[in-house]
């Protein structure tokens, strides 16, 4: 483009202040950025005790974490070898995937099946997160966390 | 008096060296300045940068910091060295009351409502700074909502019975839904 004077006119963005601008809204960002990625399980808040005794009414299974293993109380439906009350641990943790795989076959047969879980106090809360967590992968609608 | 011839000397070229000297000097300033000029000019040329790439790179961090901003909002507070529980299952937590237990004491808002010993605690009376707190938050959840949701943040390592205490107490005091907050495990 020329002018009269058949000088060039100098077009050039002045993008020192932009990437100041920029730059600054980086740090900003990144400072305020959180980056441990949180999620949540969602839980029902069952009244203790409340699970056993209406367990015939609900089809509810009570699932109680203690030193030697899972404690399991399974509705009247569901009964046999294929419904073990206790799960001992294995090498002294709790064995999730044997609880998985009994959580489907009741699953399968009793498709409104729905769990309380409960815990020694002296069981790690971390054990508890995951017997939630073993009992939404099986596929069960609701877990609730007795207190 | 007419002049005399001394009073017209010849001419001595020498004399005027200094003056020759002078213009040279000015002739060499000159030139000295316009090598400087373009030699500055030369250099101003080869290290100039290429700024549209930066702005471009910088533009992209921008939008990308903003975008995750928003998922930003909706993370809960995990000071206070909570190493949180992880799980498979989980969901972005929903945006509302949250509670932290870590091993130091019971936290809401970075504000320590209770050391962990009070809960631990067999004596009723010593929780009673977190029921207050439960209950006027309870009080600003909008009663067309049914359920009452808390976003619970404890660290996987406490003892289930410090964290079922908490949870007995809320369920006491009105609310009906936890969330509990983990680790996202691939």
């Amino acid at each position: 483009m020329s002018g009269d004077s058949g000088e060039k006119l100098n077009i050039e963005l002045n993008l020192v202040p932009f990437i100041d601008l920029l730059s600054s809204l980086v740090l900003f960002l990144l400072l305020t950025a959180v980056w441990v990625q949180v999620s949540a399980i969602n839980s029902q808040i069952q009244k203790k005790g409340a699970a056993s005794a209406a367990k015939r009414e609900d089809e509810q299974l009570s699932i109680r974490l203690t030193q030697a293993g899972f404690e399991l109380s399974w509705p009247t439906a569901l009964t046999g070898d294929e419904y073990p009350a206790v799960i001992p641990k294995s090498n002294n943790a709790f064995d999730y995937p044997a609880l998985q795989s009994r959580l489907k076959q009741g699953m399968a047969k009793m498709p409104s099946l729905s769990a309380s879980v409960n815990a020694d106090d002296e069981v790690d809360y971390g054990a508890v997160i995951r017997t939630i967590d073993a009992g939404k992968q099986s596929g069960l609608p609701t877990v609730g966390l007795e207190g | 008096m007419p002049a005399s011839k001394a009073d017209f000397p010849p001419w001595d070229w020498k004399a005027d060296v200094p003056l020759k000297k002078a213009r040279l000097r000015i002739s060499d300033y000159r030139d000295n300045r316009k090598a400087l000029v373009n030699n500055t000019e030369r250099k101003i040329r080869s290290v100039s940068l290429s700024l549209t790439s930066m702005v471009d790179m910088f533009a992209i961090l921008v939008i990308f910091l903003l975008s995750s901003q928003d998922s930003v909002n909706h993370m809960l507070d995990t000071g206070h060295a909570v190493q949180l529980p992880k799980a498979k299952t989980s969901a972005p937590p929903p945006q509302g009351i949250a509670l932290e237990i870590s091993p130091a004491g019971i936290y809401a808002h970075s504000e320590k409502l209770l050391a962990i010993e009070n809960v631990q605690s067999q004596d009723p009376k010593a929780m009673s700074a977190l029921t207050t707190w439960l209950s006027k938050q309870l009080q600003l959840i909008p009663a067309e909502e049914t359920a009452k949701r808390l976003n619970l943040v404890a660290d996987e390592r406490l003892p289930y019975g410090t964290v079922r205490r908490v949870v007995a107490l809320a369920r006491r005091t009105g609310f009906t839904e936890l969330n509990l907050a983990v680790e996202p495990r691939p």
